[in-house]
Parts: C-alpha cells; sequence; structure tokens
C-alpha cells in the first residue's frame, strides 16, 4: 500500500515538475458541472446541431452528449462526416445568413486561421466574460496550456504569428508528435532510441537491412500528411520553416532542401515501408500496431492503438520519445476545439456545450474512461488516475515524451495564413516528386514559386 | 373573325399559363444558380470576406488558362476519361452480348454483374483503396502466382491506371445495362434472315446487331463520357488527387481552389471551364449519334 501511494506521489510530483508554467492540480480539486455557478438549465428546450470531422474528437463528444443533454435540457444533434465533405459543408454553412449547424469541429489552425479573422466562428471572450453563461473559478481557464490555447489564435494580419488576437476556441484535444520504436528491434540490433534525423537514419539502415527488408526501418505519415506530421517539424529542427515574415516561402533554403533530402531520399525511399506514397494517419496506426515498423513518428494519442493489446502485436513492447536535431526537438501543437458559427441564434446554448465538453471533469473522464488523448488541462495531466492508466506505457517513457513535448518542445509550427490548406497541398506534391526521384532543389524551387505565386494571389 | 381571333389569343395565353410553373421552378432551379455562378466567376469573391468581392472581368479565366495546373488537370482528366469510356464501351458491350445468349445461370450472372453498379461510389473507392494497399488484398493474391507487390496507388506511375480499373469495376455495368436493353430490341427474326443468308458470327454482330445497337451505344458513350469528365468523388476517396498531383483532376481542383483556398470566383471559373468541356464533348458525341442515323431518317 505505502509502495503504492509513494509511486503515485512521486508520479503526481513529476508531472507537477514537468508542467510548469501550468496551474497545478489534483483529481481531488475537479469539481463536477453542478458546482459551477451558472444555471446550466437556461436553454431547456434548445437544439444545438454539431459538425465535425469523422475523428475521435467527434466520437468523443458524441460519447457525452446525453450527459449534457441530461444537465441542461438541451438537446444535441451531432453529425461526423468524411474531411472532405466537411469542409465543404462548414464552407458553406458559415457563409448562410440560416446556418444548420451552431458548433463546428475545429482542427487546429486549419479552421481558426482561416475562419476566425473573418468573423464567421465567435471569439470565446464574449461568453467567458458573461458571467451568466461562465463561472470563471469553475472553468478555470488558466488551467489550459496556454500555449495550445495562443495556438488557436490569430489576429488574422500576415506576418504575426499564432498567440495574436482573440481565441475562437478552446481546445479539448491536442496533438503532437514523438518517435516510437520497438524495443525488441532496438535491443536485437543494439541501438537505441534515435533522438535526431541523422540516427534515425542509421537505425532505419540497420533494422531494415537487419530484418531483410520485411520490416520497414522507419515510418512517417505519407500522403498531403507528410508535411504537418513530419516536414514541417523536422524543418523547425533545423533551422527552416514554412514563410518568413513577408509571407515568401521559405522552401527553397538549404536547411529545406536538407531536410528533405536526408527524409526523403536517405530514409523514407530506402528504408521506409512499401506504398508510402499513399500511406495516411489511419494506415500508419493500424500498420505500426501491426508491427510492421521498427520506428515511426507521429501523432502522440495514437499510443492508444498501438498500446490496446486487443488490437495490437507490440502493445507492452514499445518505447517512446522526442525526435528533431541535436539542439531542439520541437514538434508542431495542433488541436481540437468546439467552434462556435457566429451566425447561429443559439450561441449562447452553443458556448454551454463548448464550456462542458471543455471543463476539467468531463476532459479528464474523456481521457481516462474513453482514452481521449492529448488532454489539454494540467490538472488532467496530474490527475492520478491518468499518471496510473498511461504512465506504464513504455515504461514511463510515453509520459515523459508527452510531458516534455508540453512544456518544452510543442509549439505551432505553421505561420498563420488562410491558405496553409493550399500550401500543404502544393508542398506535399513536390514531397511526394523528390520521394519519386525528381531534384531536390529544383523541385523546392518549383514549389516555392508556386506558393509565392498561390500568396500573391491571395493578396499577401 | 375577330371572335376567332381572341379566341385564339385565349387559347395561346392559356397554353403560356399552363407552362409557366414549370418554366418558373426551372428557371429557379437551373437557370438562376447558372447565372449567380456565373457572375460569380467573374469577380474575385473569396469564401468568408462576404461583400467585398469586385467585379475583375475574365481575369481569372485569363489566370486559370495560365495556369500549369489547369491545363496538366485537364491532361489527366481527359486521359483518364478516353481510357475508361473505351474500356467500358468495350467490356460492356462484350457482357452484353455474352449475357443475351441463352446460357445456364443467366438470369444470376446477369445480377451479379450489375452488383457493383449499385455500390456507391464513396464506398468503392474504400473499399478499393483498402484492396490496393501495399499490403493489401490484391498484392496477397498476386504473391501467389509471385507477382508484385505492385504500388497501385502509392505511385504517380500507376495511380491513374488503377483508378481506371476501380471505375470500369463500378461503372461498366451501366454500359452492360444499357447494352443489353439495346440487344433486345434487335428482332429476333433479322437475326434469322442473317443466318439464311449464310452470315457468320462475326459478320451478323458487324452488319445487323452493331447498326442496330449503335444509337444507344451511342448514348451510353455520352452519359458515360460527361460523367467521366466531372469525376470527382472516386478520386477524393481512393486519391486525393496524388501521389504527386498524377491523379488531379479538373472538378478536384475546381474543388481545391473553392474550398480549401477559398477562392470562389476563380474556383468557379474552372468549374465553368469544365462544363465549358463538358459542352464540347457532348456536342461532338452528339454529331457522332447524327452520323449513326440514315439521313432519310433524320428530321
Amino acid at each position: 500500500m505505502i509502495t503504492k501511494w509513494s509511486r503515485r506521489l512521486f508520479t503526481m510530483a513529476m508531472a507537477s515538475a514537468c508542467l510548469t508554467g501550468l496551474a497545478p492540480a489534483t483529481a481531488q480539486d475537479v469539481a463536477g458541472p453542478e458546482a459551477a455557478n451558472i444555471d446550466w438549465r437556461q436553454f431547456e428546450g434548445t437544439t444545438l446541431r454539431f459538425l465535425g470531422g469523422q475523428h475521435p474528437a467527434s466520437a468523443a463528444l458524441q460519447s457525452v452528449v446525453g450527459d449534457f443533454e441530461a444537465l441542461t435540457g438541451i438537446k444535441v444533434e451531432v453529425e461526423q462526416i468524411s474531411w472532405d465533405a466537411y469542409f465543404q459543408k462548414v464552407q458553406l454553412d458559415l457563409s448562410s445568413p440560416d446556418p444548420q449547424y451552431d458548433l463546428f469541429l475545429a482542427n487546429g489552425g486549419d479552421f481558426d486561421w482561416l475562419y476566425g479573422p473573418t468573423g464567421s466562428v465567435a471569439k470565446i471572450d464574449e461568453f467567458l466574460n458573461d458571467p451568466k453563461l461562465t463561472d470563471k473559478a469553475w472553468y478555470d481557464l488558466a488551467d489550459v496550456d496556454p500555449k495550445v490555447l495562443a495556438a488557436a489564435s490569430w489576429d488574422g494580419v500576415a506576418g504575426h504569428q499564432a498567440g495574436t488576437g482573440s481565441a475562437h476556441v478552446v481546445p479539448f484535444m491536442s496533438e503532437s508528435y514523438m518517435v516510437t520504436a520497438q524495443q525488441e528491434m532496438l535491443d536485437k540490433y543494439k541501438l537505441k532510441l534515435p533522438t535526431t534525423l541523422e540516427e534515425v537514419r542509421d537505425a532505419a539502415k540497420t533494422i531494415y537491412e537487419g530484418e531483410g527488408g520485411k520490416v520497414a526501418g522507419f515510418a512517417a505519415r505519407g500522403g498531403v500528411g507528410v508535411v504537418n506530421a513530419a516536414l514541417i517539424n523536422f524543418l523547425l529542427n533545423y533551422g527552416g520553416g514554412d514563410l518568413d515574415a513577408d509571407m515568401n516561402s521559405r522552401l527553397a533554403s538549404t536547411e529545406s532542401a536538407y531536410v528533405h533530402d536526408l527524409l526523403l531520399n536517405q530514409i523514407l525511399r530506402p528504408y521506409g515501408p512499401q506504398g508510402w506514397l499513399a500511406m495516411e494517419w489511419t494506415d500508419l496506426r493500424a500498420r505500426a500496431a501491426q508491427g510492421e515498423f521498427g520506428i515511426w513518428y507521429d501523432a502522440d494519442w495514437f499510443a492508444v492503438g498501438y498500446e490496446d493489446a486487443a488490437q495490437s502485436k507490440v502493445a507492452g513492447k514499445l518505447v517512446y520519445g522526442n525526435l528533431g536535431s541535436a539542439d531542439s526537438k520541437f514538434a508542431d501543437y495542433y488541436y481540437f476545439g468546439l467552434a462556435i458559427n457566429d451566425k447561429s441564434p443559439r450561441k449562447d446554448a452553443a458556448w454551454l456545450l463548448a464550456q462542458y465538453f471543455s471543463s476539467k471533469p468531463v476532459m479528464l473522464r474523456l481521457a481516462v474512461e474513453n482514452q481521449l488523448l492529448m488532454p489539454t488541462r494540467a490538472s488532467v495531466y496530474n490527475a492520478p488516475a491518468f499518471a496510473e492508466k498511461y504512465g506504464k506505457w513504455g515504461n514511463g517513457t510515453w509520459l515523459e515524451a508527452a510531458k516534455a513535448n508540453l512544456s518544452q518542445w510543442s509549439k505551432p509550427a505553421f505561420t498563420p495564413t488562410d491558405q496553409q490548406g493550399s500550401i500543404k497541398n502544393i508542398w506535399a506534391a513536390g514531397a511526394h516528386q523528390i520521394y519519386e526521384g525528381a531534384d531536390v532543389n529544383q523541385t523546392l524551387g518549383q514549389v516555392a514559386a508556386d506558393i509565392d505565386s498561390l500568396m500573391e494571389r491571395a493578396g499577401y | 373573325m375577330a371572335a376567332i381571333s381572341r379566341a385564339g389569343n385565349r387559347q395561346v395565353w392559356l397554353a403560356y399559363l399552363m407552362v409557366a410553373p414549370i418554366v418558373l421552378l426551372f428557371a429557379g432551379l437551373l437557370i438562376w444558380p447558372w447565372l449567380v455562378g456565373a457572375w460569380t466567376s467573374l469577380t474575385d469573391m473569396r469564401i468568408g470576406r462576404w461583400g467585398s468581392e469586385q467585379f475583375v472581368g475574365l481575369q481569372n479565366y485569363i489566370a486559370v488558362l495560365k495556369s500549369g495546373a489547369f491545363w496538366s488537370s485537364l491532361r489527366i482528366t481527359a486521359f483518364f476519361g478516353f481510357l475508361c469510356v473505351t474500356a467500358e464501351m468495350s467490356l460492356g458491350l462484350g457482357l452484353a452480348l455474352l449475357l443475351n445468349r441463352s446460357l445456364p445461370g443467366r438470369s444470376l450472372f446477369r445480377a451479379l454483374f450489375i452488383v457493383p453498379f449499385m455500390v456507391p461510389t464513396v464506398v468503392c473507392g474504400l473499399i478499393w483503396r483498402q484492396l490496393l494497399e501495399a499490403k493489401g488484398v490484391v498484392n496477397y493474391l498476386l504473391s501467389f502466382i509471385e507477382l508484385g507487390p505492385f504500388p497501385w496507388l502509392s505511385s504517380s506511375g500507376t495511380a491513374l491506371g488503377s483508378l481506371v480499373l476501380i471505375d470500369l469495376w463500378q461503372t461498366t455495368p451501366q454500359v452492360l445495362i444499357l447494352a443489353l436493353a439495346a440487344l433486345q430490341t434487335v428482332p429476333k427474326d433479322t437475326y434469322e434472315a442473317a443466318r439464311v443468308d449464310g452470315a457468320s458470327a462475326w459478320q451478323t454482330f458487324w452488319r445487323v446487331t452493331l447498326p442496330m445497337i449503335a444509337p444507344y451505344l451511342v448514348i451510353a458513350f455520352l452519359i458515360r463520357a460527361i460523367e467521366l469528365l466531372q469525376v470527382l468523388d472516386i478520386v477524393m476517396v481512393a486519391s486525393q488527387g496524388g501521389p504527386a498531383n498524377s491523379t488531379m483532376v479538373l472538378h478536384l481542383l475546381a474543388y481545391r481552389e473553392t474550398f480549401i483556398g477559398g477562392f470562389l470566383g476563380y474556383g468557379t471559373s474552372i468549374a465553368y471551364l469544365l462544363g465549358f468541356v463538358v459542352v464540347l464533348a457532348a456536342i461532338a458525341v452528339i454529331r457522332l449519334l447524327g452520323l449513326t442515323q440514315p439521313k432519310d431518317e433524320r428530321p
């Protein structure tokens, strides 16, 4: 018993130490929604409509809707559709004077930077400062990681970074990136978990050749996702970036050429997985869980699938860490939140749902019971139930890497602009060409020229 | 005389009145959106920046026609359409001829061949995406005969061909249905007469069957050509225009410019240029249809 409590206390102390800058809290501090000094039933009888892309974040909302309805008397209709159809529907609904949906799933800057500055989605300040709608003490916004809140705000001025202007959502789920490896594979070839891309190259070669090509030495997301789940992170760590202060592309730089050549030509093409160009995030997650890769790099919360013994062959056999250059391990800070349609006549009721969904007790419950990772609140990371559930993954290395990201490495990696979606598409097509053998400098020069042309057309 | 004229006028007005609802409905549902779209394509309208759009004349069309992405997508769309329509017409007609014969289990085969056509395109795309994965079922089966693995959708050299395969699987039955229906219209005594005259099977097909079903086949060709030039869903689900933009068809380019970039005016101009291409293709096929009818039967 003493040992058990000692372990818990030690874990909590470690968590607090890692989460510097975040308000410390424990599970005992987490009061349920009934403790909030607001009238949850003030909009009883209202019906809210939510639209989200198919994602665990949307599914998580669905899972707590019943409790919210019982608490407030507000009915919530949750609709999940494919991402491609989602973007189209969001555009149409936000442009309608009589919208169908009150809330949307905001998927990082791609959403907020596009719709926030145009005034299509509401700013959270108008709700936070209304005592009828928010009990500030109970909601405790200071408990939410300030970096993820900053990522969700931009003033719409070209060249300004994330963190300027008002926030449009309170993120309830975040995503950053970490490296994962099969411990047995590392042991077999006497390797340590790589911390730089150069180490990845050497380890990937050893594993791929040692396994006779049957196991990919290294994997990262393919498709368009190679940009936001790999290239941008490595660029940051090797001194590059997407756009300069004048909103011109930085992809034709020496640093960019080095990273593209190293990742695509020296690692993924010779030692990567078969069919890499079409390997989306769902494919990577599934194939990693089947033991097809020795080392891989992707979202931190994918570990939910890797560590599920019912569907994973590598559960309990993994080690996690942070990956970058010798100097830094930066990784993009992506997030999901509930954005409120500014034209909705039910904005206040919609805020009750957004507030409830991003509150301490709901986030803790979703994280521990529904495995919705990554939470954005320090109180959830500090909760003993959280540490107990996830502290064992990778012998503690997952939690360690997650907290290092949270406290030190995660930050918005892309320069805010409403053209990020198009930039990623142009960039990914160029990366695909390099992977298929095109000249690195020539291709990146063309990619940069195409992005500059796009930005000029967009008025930057 | 005047009374007759008044009665005639009343009849004319009555006729106008009777067709007015459908004309108004047609105008509301088709012509008005078309006009709004045409106007949008002549502005610099951006999504989310409502009310700030300016009339830019043909600037969007000029910019699109100067862009390499448009011509690349047009080439890909035309090539994809040509491959699909050629293969579908040949396969569909061949299968229809087979299923028009008295074969055991003919009804079962007819039903089986039509099943893919009933699968929603998005579902079809998802199924085939799984089947054609690097470690998917198709490569697994090919491994038994020591072939592959092929990078079906994961190489810019093979992705478009893989999409053609998926489209063939799903929409050849559409041609099959039309061709089979056409074959049912050929009178049996025509075949009898050909047989009595000593015509071979090939001669019967070439001289009797094909001329009689040709107008139906041209219609099938027209429908498929128009559908293929506007293809979007299967590409979006199976390849998303990649890898390296190798499957970036025109409709997807218009979609991305409009809904990802937010360039409503620019994206709409691509869509209207696509519409223009479709109309041109349709006119070409309709002229072909005219040529298939004997001159004395033309109105």
